[in-house]
């Protein structure tokens, strides 16, 4: 359940982010999550709930989009949509295809009030 | 005040940094009409960047003390306290050593390492699955760590969460056992991904078990070419000499780099 303390992170962000712009209410935070990153969506978003109770952002909508994964490949130069880490490359056959995309663990945006 | 971070927490690093003022914003809320518009703040941010700030700091830190810090990774009972209660005795008299032991409650395995003799700190995370690096920046300044010492950061024991989350090491280090089944790599990619070494660890029990090395390492080769391999027993003495032949090899690295520079 990292997704817990990845919780208090957007918190801690998003807290810092309001200082000094007289936010009253974070109504929404947007992220971009990767597909490759490690996250389940639904315990994000369980979790947040619970860390954001008594903060500014209580109440607040999690908003994730997901991004693509996307790899290159090191011996044919391709660039192609992966599913995971360990796809081999679907022009030579090697494992040798780097992760260029799909990490993503991102705040993009916050909407207050 | 604690030299890494400058936070005043001694005790515990669960507290975050950036609380402290956020009562006075309300003081100076002001009234607004009920049609006042949304506003919409471009953030931009990676969610881990406060752990990598502090990863950052801890990472000048270790290179400032020419310590070498190694983040274990495993799941549970793989026998990263076994190995370092092998280590520790082997390498003691050449190097200065020192724990960290990451657990989720107990402190078995620190009174483990506290019996070899070896200045020892535990981190309990509670319900947290791994360590960060605001933990081992507060952790490392209770050890008062001397200068050219080896650090090992024993993480907790789950091969999901803790891959995440840069403690500012110089190397990670995933232990894998036979019992586990060939296939780890391809079930946590991303620890193999993030690791430098991956020990295979309970070689011992090769004939017994249904594992196949090559195999195990065509697949963790698969997520990450770059990775090194050492094969090992801790309880049974066997490979135990590369691996003593690898932290040399770092340490010395360390010191090759601080040579290189006073020299110019
Ligand atoms: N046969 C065999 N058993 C081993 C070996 N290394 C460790 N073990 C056993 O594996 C069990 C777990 O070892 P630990 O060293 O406690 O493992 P750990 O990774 O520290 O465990 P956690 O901290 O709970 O994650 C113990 O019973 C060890 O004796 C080995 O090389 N061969
Ligand atoms: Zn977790
Ligand atoms: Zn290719
Ligand atoms: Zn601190």
């Amino acid at each position: 359940m990292h997704e817990l303390s990845l919780c208090k992170n957007i918190i801690d962000i998003v807290e810092e982010q309001s200082r000094n712009r007289s936010v009253k209410k974070v109504k929404a935070i947007y992220l971009e999550i990767g597909e490759l990153a490690l996250i389940e969506k639904s315990a994000l978003t369980f979790s947040f709930e619970l860390v954001a109770k008594g903060t500014i952002a209580e109440g607040a909508i999690l908003s994730i989009t997901d991004v693509p994964a996307k790899g290159l490949c090191d011996y044919c130069g391709v660039f192609v949509t992966i599913k995971q880490r360990f796809d081999p490359c679907v022009h030579c056959g090697n494992f040798s295809l780097k992760v260029i995309q799909g990490d993503e663990l991102r705040i993009k945006t916050m909407e207050v009030e | 005040m604690c030299g890494i971070c400058g936070c005043n927490d001694q005790e515990s690093a669960l507290h975050d940094h950036g609380k402290e003022s956020l009562d006075h914003k309300h003081s100076h809320a002001h009234s607004h009409d009920s049609h006042e518009e949304n506003r919409l703040f471009l953030i931009e941010q990676d969610i881990l960047s406060k752990n990598n700030k502090f990863a950052e700091d801890n990472r000048r830190y270790f290179s400032g003390q020419k310590i070498l810090a190694l983040n274990l990774l495993s799941s549970p009972g793989s026998g990263k306290t076994t190995l370092l209660e092998k280590t520790i005795p082997a390498l003691k008299n050449q190097f200065n050593i020192a724990v960290i032991e990451g657990d989720q409650q107990t402190d078995c395995d620190a009174e483990r390492i506290k019996a070899t003799g070896v200045p020892v700190v535990q981190i309990n995370t509670g319900k947290g699955c791994h360590l960060d690096a605001h933990q081992v920046g507060h952790a490392t300044q209770k050890l008062t760590v001397e200068d050219k010492t080896i650090l090992f950061i024993e993480n907790v024991g789950n091969l999901v969460c803790p891959s995440l989350f840069d403690l500012g090491e110089s190397q990670k280090i995933v232990i894998l056992s036979v019992t586990e089944g060939v296939d780890k790599p391809l079930k946590y990619p991303d620890m193999f991904y993030v690791a430098n070494l991956m020990i295979i660890n309970k070689i011992d029990l090769l004939e017994y078990v249904d594992f196949n090395v090559e195999k195990c390492i065509e697949y963790a080769h698969r997520i990450n070419p770059d990775l090194q391999v050492i094969t090992l027993s801790a309880t049974k003495n066997k490979g135990l000499e590369n691996w003593y032949e690898w932290l040399m090899n770092e340490h010395k690295k360390l010191f090759s780099v601080h040579h290189h520079s006073t020299a110019f």
